[in-house]
């Protein structure tokens, strides 16, 4: 069985929900109550928290680190700017990423790039099996290239939404939040995106 | 079919090369006011003549000799031009953001610009950028930033400042210095020829700046005087 990307995600990240018996680690709806009231370390905990996703997804679209940085800086800001009207008890995370996603989408449109997920596979192999051979390896790497390909070939809506919800390890809910969608319609474009991308890998040789 | 694909997507994202996150919180922390305020959205009329407006006064206290002396008399302080407005203009929507320039090593950032930079004795992270005659180092002190430049005649840095915000004269490391406080301020940018780029201006909250040697030095992010002193007392 594959490691699902939210369970990863999920234990890089710091933890979001309040652990009452754990008092030395403050609740994330307290982070955000002090923070609107001007807290500036409770706000920077609040960023520490999730600086590490919103860069990942300003990354995926922009494709250049320094355009990402500057894209989560400047969501950064802008999120503390409207923190008064962010609604208690809603989930920061996921708002944070759709301010980061729309910086960086801005970021891409003022460069002149096309829009397009810059997906570099890493050099090192990810072992998923307890022993694959070299030839499975290689199988296995050619057919992660072929996806990434797929993926980069479709549109940017059908990208964005794979993209928040498999390579981010975001939930529907999250991703609804992220995107600006209702649930229901994350679901179903998630689904056709799919469908869309399995159509673009058949029609592509196996490796 | 779909569970399959779903599947391999999982396994594409462990397989990403993607950069490593770097550390932008104390950066933006550093550039924030005081508290959370609802962004002005003027029309873009509006913040076209509260520029220029801006501009010509910062334009007319220092084209009057006598003003522009004083200034420099008083303060002692070279490369920052500080002009008090009527009211401060609005800043755009979208400032630029803060570019630190290239990270570079702690142990080399003494001599990595054009003059001796000061060094608090654990720095977080330290930028070099070219931006300024002379280079600009940036270091990240904790939540506290230290820029630092070389100083001289033409300006590099304009302050607007306005109603509510406090400056105050004082000496820091023996040197004169200001400490302005209170309201938030707007800070711009000049280009090389000393004149200010509207592109850069973003508001600010206390700052704590003074010439020390050939340099300037600015403190950003110090929520007390006594914090920035500590941390100005600390350079070597």
């Amino acid at each position: 069985m594959y490691p699902r990307v939210a369970t990863v995600l999920a234990i890089r990240e710091a933890p979001t929900r309040h652990v009452s018996s754990v008092s030395a680690v403050p609740s994330e709806q307290g982070l955000i109550a002090a923070a609107q009231a001007g807290d500036r370390d409770a706000f920077a905990q609040l960023l520490a928290r999730h600086q590490a996703v919103a860069f990942r997804a300003a990354y995926l679209v922009t494709g250049s680190s320094a355009d990402a940085e500057d894209a989560v800086q400047e969501a950064f800001l802008k999120s503390w700017l409207a923190l008064q009207r962010f609604r208690s008890g809603s989930p920061f995370r996921p708002w944070l990423v759709q301010i980061a996603i729309n910086e960086a989408r801005n970021r891409r449109r003022a460069s002149g790039r096309r829009a397009g997920l810059e997906l570099r596979l890493s050099a090192t192999p990810v072992t998923i099996t307890s022993s694959p051979s070299a030839e499975a390896e290689a199988l296995l790497g050619a057919e992660r290239a072929q996806l990434a390909s797929a993926l980069a070939g479709l549109d940017e809506r059908d990208q964005l939404v794979i993209s928040a919800r498999y390579l981010l390890g975001l939930s529907e809910a999250e991703t609804a939040t992220a995107l600006k969608l209702r649930r229901g319609t994350v679901k179903s474009r998630t689904a056709r995106a799919l469908g869309r991308l399995q159509a673009r890998l058949q029609e592509e040789p196996s490796p | 079919m779909t569970a399959r694909l779903e599947e391999r997507l999982t396994d594409l994202a462990a397989a990403l090369e993607l950069p490593q996150t770097p550390d932008l919180v104390p950066a933006v922390i550093a550039r924030l006011p005081e508290r959370p305020r609802r962004p002005s959205r003027p029309p873009a009329r509006v913040l076209v003549l509260g520029f220029a407006t801006a501009l010509v006064l910062a334009g007319a206290a220092l084209a009057v000799p006598p003003s522009r002396h004083a200034i420099l008399r008083v303060l002692g302080l070279q490369g920052v031009r500080i002009v008090r407005v009527h009211r401060l203009p609005p800043v755009p929507r979208h400032p630029r953001p803060l570019r630190l320039g290239a990270r570079i090593s702690p142990a080399g950032a003494r001599h990595a610009a054009d003059f001796r930079a000061l060094e608090p004795p654990n720095p977080t992270a330290v930028y070099l950028a070219h931006d300024v005659p002379g280079g600009r180092i940036s270091i990240l002190a904790g939540q506290l930033l230290i820029v630092e430049f070389r100083g001289s005649v033409t300006p590099y840095i304009y302050k607007l400042i306005a109603g509510g915000t406090v400056t105050r004269r004082l000496r820091v490391n023996g040197a004169h210095g200001l400490y302005i406080s209170g309201s938030p301020h707007e800070l711009l940018l000049a280009d090389r020829h000393g004149n200010p780029r509207m592109d850069t201006v973003r508001l600010e909250g206390n700052v704590l700046v003074w010439q020390q040697g050939a340099v300037t030095l600015r403190i950003e992010g110090a929520r007390t005087l006594s914090q920035a002193l500590a941390l100005a007392h600390t350079l070597r």
